[in-house]
């Protein structure tokens, strides 16, 4: 193995493949307490138009099984839980245990019952065929083997079942370019040094945005991997964009 | 995006309704009935379709689901606004409004929105504590039921004064029969359009 293919980005550095895992963990460890919060803040709640966005092409049933996976604080877990009513599922996992505790307290709260699980999309441990739909928002950036963890939910997709990956993507509008620059690079880890104490976190959360593949070569990597009838749709100018592709 | 604008005036109304509903918390254990349940809004014409999934805290609201509906009630935009917004109309009087499937489950829906009565006692106990709050609840629902009269009775004489003596606005059932002959003439358009559309083909 070269040297190339044994190290990953993480943001604009590049480390060991192992070492990825470790500081992504430490990153949403660091953020969690604060992730809703932060969300708001820097998106100025748009971030909820975006997932309404994501549910609603999810085209969530009755009695249905969902799994919501990097789920985080169980925004989607919540309204999936309401689609699939008394006789669905929905799975609300997570690979960080801080982000799936602050779900499950959420959640807890506001009575809403979901199964968790703590677990690495690369490795979905899943029985084959048992997922109608599978959600995972703001979640792929930070998978390191993204072509792997796109097989593994094709693997535990019913036939007939969608996948639905939200997640941020590159900006459409060229004029607009050096405003969100701006806008990442500078008033984005200031904000998430006055909120969450943490500017190095949120200078990742930006720096993994635009490291993460754009909308046509995420296309092309679901295709690959054998989603049929992949589409995307740009929001906000494409700074985000929701993905699509089934199981057939 | 095709669906942006309905999935923004679903986000809209589901937050107006569920901050009304947080403020009326009889309504909202009223609402705890029909939970599980989902309730489609269909408006003729424009193309728009709700669905709603009350639950016993909130209520959902989506603007593309395509999945089954143990209601679905369908009918023009003016018809469907009378029905929400005029306390003595009901589905039963309405023969403008299609319903398909549980009649029960839309006449409920329609009670609690149309009686939705915010608790305004209860939101100033929450900063004031329980005796100031019914103090000013007390002095505010006097003050609300006298204003609430004098209303009643200004509206009564200017309407009066408008309809019959300078006749410069129609009576209320003159509308009424505006807004049902509306109705008729889009559906006698329609009809023809369908018609015409036969005929060319033929």
């Amino acid at each position: 193995m070269n040297e190339s293919e044994s190290t990953t980005h993480f943001g604009f550095t590049q480390v060991p493949l192992p070492e990825k895992v470790k500081r992504v963990a430490q990153v949403f460890e660091s953020v969690a307490p604060h992730y809703d919060l932060m969300n708001d803040l820097m998106s100025l709640g748009i971030h909820r138009l975006w997932k309404r966005f994501a549910i609603e092409l999810a085209n969530v049933q009755r009695g249905q099984r969902v799994l919501d996976l990097a789920g985080g604080t169980g925004d989607l877990a919540a309204k999936f839980s309401k689609l699939v009513g008394e006789t669905g599922e929905v799975v609300l996992a997570d690979i960080n245990p801080a982000m799936l505790q602050q779900g499950r307290t959420r959640l807890l709260n506001e009575g809403i019952l979901v199964d968790y699980a703590q677990v690495n999309a690369e490795k979905l441990p899943f029985a084959d065929n048992s997922f109608d739909v599978i959600s995972i928002a703001f979640g792929l950036r930070n998978v390191t083997d993204k072509s792997a963890a796109l097989a593994s939910m094709l693997r535990v997709l019913k036939p007939g079942g969608r996948v639905i990956i939200l997640e941020f993507s590159e900006l459409q509008v060229a004029p607009l370019k050096p405003l969100y620059d701006a806008y990442s690079f500078k008033i984005l880890p200031f904000l998430g040094k006055l909120i969450a104490k943490d500017a190095d976190s949120y200078r990742y959360l930006a720096e993994s945005i635009r490291m993460h593949p754009n909308q046509k070569t995420l296309q092309t990597m679901m295709e690959q991997v054998g989603f049929a009838q992949c589409n995307y749709y740009n929001l906000s100018g494409g700074i985000v964009a929701i993905h699509r592709g089934y199981k057939i | 995006m095709q669906f942006t604008f309905p999935v923004l005036l679903a986000t809209v109304a589901e937050t107006i309704v569920n901050h009304a509903l947080h403020l009326a918390p009889q309504s909202l254990a009223k609402m705890a009935a029909l939970s599980g349940k989902r309730i489609r809004i269909e408006v003729l014409d424009l193309n728009l379709n709700f669905t709603l999934l009350p639950s016993h805290h909130n209520i959902l609201i989506f603007s593309s689901y395509k999945g089954e509906a143990d209601v679905c009630i369908q009918g023009a935009p003016f018809s469907l606004l009378r029905l929400l917004l005029q306390t003595e109309a009901n589905l039963a009087s309405m023969p403008e409004i299609t319903v398909r499937g549980d009649l029960g489950v839309a006449q409920q829906l329609q009670k609690i929105i149309q009686h939705l009565e915010i608790d305004w006692e209860e939101q100033f106990s929450k900063v004031l504590g329980d005796v100031p709050a019914h103090g000013i609840g007390s002095l505010l629902r006097r003050g609300h039921q006298h204003l609430r009269e004098s209303i009643d009775s200004l509206h009564s004489n200017l309407e009066d004064y408008l309809q019959q003596e300078t006749q410069q606005l129609p009576a209320t059932s003159e509308v009424d029969h505006f807004l049902n002959a509306t109705d008729h003439l889009r559906d006698d358009v329609a009809r023809l359009e369908q018609r015409i559309q036969r005929l060319t083909k033929a």
